[in-house]
């Protein structure tokens, strides 16, 4: 048989099963909070998927450990065993352990480590606790240099695709085999139906193979077939007893593993599409064809009292141009409900560990987000989510004493606005304390007094490169990784984070996003003979000023007065060095945007109005230009390139430095 | 070693020869399960399976039970070839002895 290579479903299997892993933490996490025990089922079959598929792809190791978690699963699903915070914690950890092996896996790297082989250790000692002797006898002979296996398939197995000579292969791989076949129940040839498999086997395998590693290789028959798997010799079981000690030092190991898997995981280079939005993309290709074929017979044999028809036809054009492209770039949209996913876990996991009482509400899940924006928001959120429950929310006596609740409550929530999607994190704790806030940045030297400042430049310190208030710096905060960070990734992608408090009422993160990447709102600037694109998000405000409003300072800089504050000018003429520019800065017009929490003028010849434009990579045909992040081909078909507000701002700071 | 395996078949003695196909798995079996249903009637049965790429445990459950029917209704059955695909199926499946393959071809 052709050696099929399994590598190439690994990418699926990888997704599968990570969505499985999620399925079965939301319902744990539902369990945990007194869901229906019908949820018992759900986390079973998820398990079971994954146990077979890695069987299947080749990962024993992962196979094996979730067959410990599945038969703990069986003995809760059959009631043997009650449904316990503890069991909850111990299959939560499991779900953990597997992601880090799934990251190990699709990183080539050895799937076991120290971790997980402590936390197979405590699902079996979990279950030996109260194990029936033939568990416990079972549990014994795990290892053993060699096995005799007993395997009767049922008549229908083949019937199911499911070749015996394929297991047998797969357990040749295992070690030296004797196999014996037992023909007793062979039907006579005219009474065979060749469909049906009567042949059983007596093998004799002998190798250092666990005995999972062999039930692996039956995971997808086991409702299929006879099988028993004895010992021939015992070795010494390992040493079991070290196992639960191991597993409390390797807790940060495998919460390690936890955070380093999204990574590498996270930004796979494939995306499901339901079949509905193909379905309509497919419908939309058909009108389209069809208004082409209108317009074609225009060609041949026109007439001006056709212009209507014609006139009609171009504006069916552009409307099924327009939904086709929606419904292209909706192919990359995916809910933030995958996103949102992760913190009922992480808030649970998190107020427990700070003896906090949080109640998490999710609002928006399917809100659908670019793909890539999906991706990369997940960090940020988490970071935001992280810091209203260590920085935010106060510890239940406080909150008592303030007169609240004593269940704080941080709202998660996704929703469009306009041409963008805003993204939530809300908590009702203490709100930004100006004074912690002002005294940090005075000892940081980023401001010399907070006297005169308003509250909203206060709470802009908090973006601050090295900001942090905390006075005890947690494991959970005060990682190095600052709001600086939070704001510096999302405006990577395009977007803005801004906070609003109100002292003891709490405080509210948004996030703005653009709903792709593809694709950015842009006001069309002329600067000579050249158009810039500069992105809507970024723009505050754009104004005409007069000369008499801009002030030179020391080095060359210019100012002018914005609503009570003094904002630099950036010449892009200056920046991308364009000939026959307006100089005179009554000619021109000063767009005031924002990037990177900072405001300044961008002084052009004039607007040329509102487009969209197609986000070309300039990077990927050129190379990386400062100030710019794209271009796009403009309905005349000349270039014009997009600016990059933030980046546009980092150049002037260090011009200011230097 | 096709060729003689027919002419053989003619002869007054009706022994068939039948040829496994390259792909000698279940599907390929409602063809050849009527050949073989055939040809276990007590002649001088001839299998080549010298052509067979990919085979499974199905068809070697085949294979089995048309060898016991053949000897059963007092014919005989021979090999004419098999390939190492063959061999090695019938040795992971532990029925090397059971069909009486012919020693591993010569290259």
């Amino acid at each position: 048989m052709a050696n099929v290579s399994m590598a190439q479903f690994h990418q699926v299997f990888f997704e599968e099963s990570l969505e499985g892993l999620d399925n079965m933490e939301t319902a744990l996490l539902a369990l945990d909070e007194g869901g229906d025990k019908e949820l018992v089922h759900t986390i079973f079959r998820a398990a079971h998927s994954i146990k077979g598929g890695a069987a299947t792809f080749g990962f024993p190791e992962m196979s094996a450990f979730t067959h410990e978690a599945e038969s703990l699963l069986d003995e809760l699903r059959d009631g043997r065993r009650p449904i316990d915070k503890p069991i909850i914690e111990l299959l939560l950890r499991s779900v953990d352990c597997l992601r880090g092996m799934f990251a190990r896996a699709q990183a080539g790297q050895p799937l076991n480590d120290e971790a997980a082989e402590a936390l197979r250790g405590e699902l079996a000692a979990a279950m030996g606790r109260e194990a029936t002797t033939e568990v416990k006898a079972r549990r014994s002979g795990d290892r053993a240099d060699a096995w005799t296996v007993r395997f009767r398939p049922h008549p229908g197995m083949a019937a199911s695709g499911n070749d015996p000579l394929r297991l047998m292969r797969e357990l040749k791989a295992l070690g030296e085999m004797k196999v014996t076949a037992d023909l007793d129940k062979l039907p006579a040839l005219d009474k065979l139906e060749p469909g049906e498999c009567h042949i059983g086997w007596t093998i004799e395998l002998r190798g250092q193979v666990k005995r999972d590693t062999i039930k692996g290789v039956f995971d997808w028959v086991e409702d299929e077939c006879d099988l028993s798997i004895e010992p021939l010799h015992v070795v010494a079981p390992p040493a079991a007893a070290e196992a639960p000690k191991a597993a409390v030092a390797d807790v940060a190991t495998a919460r390690a593993a936890r955070e380093g898997a999204p990574a590498a995981s996270a930004e796979s280079s494939s995306v499901r599409v339901s079949i509905d939005k193909i379905d309509s993309m497919i419908d939309l290709v058909g009108e389209l064809v069809i208004t082409q074929s209108m317009l074609d017979q225009f060609r041949e044999n026109f007439d001006i009292a056709k212009l209507a028809m014609l006139q009609e036809g171009l504006t069916q054009l552009a409307r099924h141009t327009r939904e086709l492209q929606e419904s292209v770039m909706g192919i990359r949209m995916l809910p933030i409900g995958s996103v949102f996913n992760r913190f009922p876990r992480l808030v649970r996991d998190l107020s427990a560990k700070l003896g906090k009482n949080v109640r998490l509400d999710m609002h928006g899940e399917h809100t659908e987000l670019d793909k890539t924006v999906l991706e990369k928001i997940g960090d940020p959120l988490v970071h935001l989510v992280r810091n209203a429950i260590d920085h935010g929310l106060e510890m239940p006596d406080k909150r008592r004493a303030a007169g609240k609740v004593e269940q704080g409550t941080l709202r998660l929530e996704a929703f469009h606005r306009g041409g963008s999607i805003v993204v939530e994190v809300a908590d009702d704790g203490a709100g930004l304390n100006r004074e912690a806030i002002v005294a940090k940045a005075v000892q940081r030297g980023l401001i010399s007094s907070g006297e005169g400042m308003s509250d909203e430049a206060v709470a802009e310190l908090i973006f601050q490169p090295g900001f942090s208030t905390a006075a005890v710096t947690t494991d959970l905060s005060g990682r190095g990784v600052g709001m600086d960070v939070v704001r510096r990734n999302v405006s990577d992608l395009g977007g803005s984070v801004t906070i609003r408090s109100t002292p003891g009422k709490g405080s509210v993160f948004t996030i703005v996003l653009p709903l792709t990447l593809a694709i950015i709102d842009g006001l069309s600037a002329a600067v000579g003979e050249e158009s810039y694109i500069v992105p809507l998000v970024s723009i505050v405000e754009s104004v005409q000023l007069k000369t008499e409003a801009i002030r030179s300072v020391a080095g060359g800089g210019e100012l002018f007065r914005f609503r009570g504050e003094y904002l630099p000018v950036i010449r892009l003429h200056e920046v991308f060095g364009c000939a026959g520019a307006v100089r005179k800065i009554e000619d021109g017009l000063m767009i005031v945007v924002e990037g990177e929490g900072t405001r300044v003028g961008l002084f052009v010849d004039g607007l040329n109005g509102q487009q969209q434009a197609v986000v070309k990579s300039l990077e990927a045909n050129y190379r990386r230009v400062q100030g710019v992040s794209g271009a796009t081909i403009l309905a005349d078909g000349s270039v014009a390139l997009i600016v990059d507000i933030a980046g546009l701002v980092r150049l002037q700071s260090r011009r200011k430095a230097a | 070693m096709g060729s003689k395996a027919s002419s053989k078949g003619k002869t007054a003695t009706a022994a068939t020869g039948i040829v496994l196909p390259a792909d000698c798995r279940l599907g390929a079996l409602d063809t050849l399960a009527p050949q073989l249903r055939e040809a276990a009637d007590g002649s001088a049965a001839t299998l080549d399976g010298a052509a067979v790429e990919k085979v499974d445990g199905a068809a070697m459950q085949l294979l089995v039970a048309f060898r016991r029917a053949a000897l059963a209704a007092g014919g005989s059955v021979a090999w004419a070839g098999a390939s190492d695909v063959l061999h090695e199926a019938a040795s992971l499946l532990g029925l090397g002895a059971e069909l009486d393959l012919p020693a591993v071809r010569s290259a």
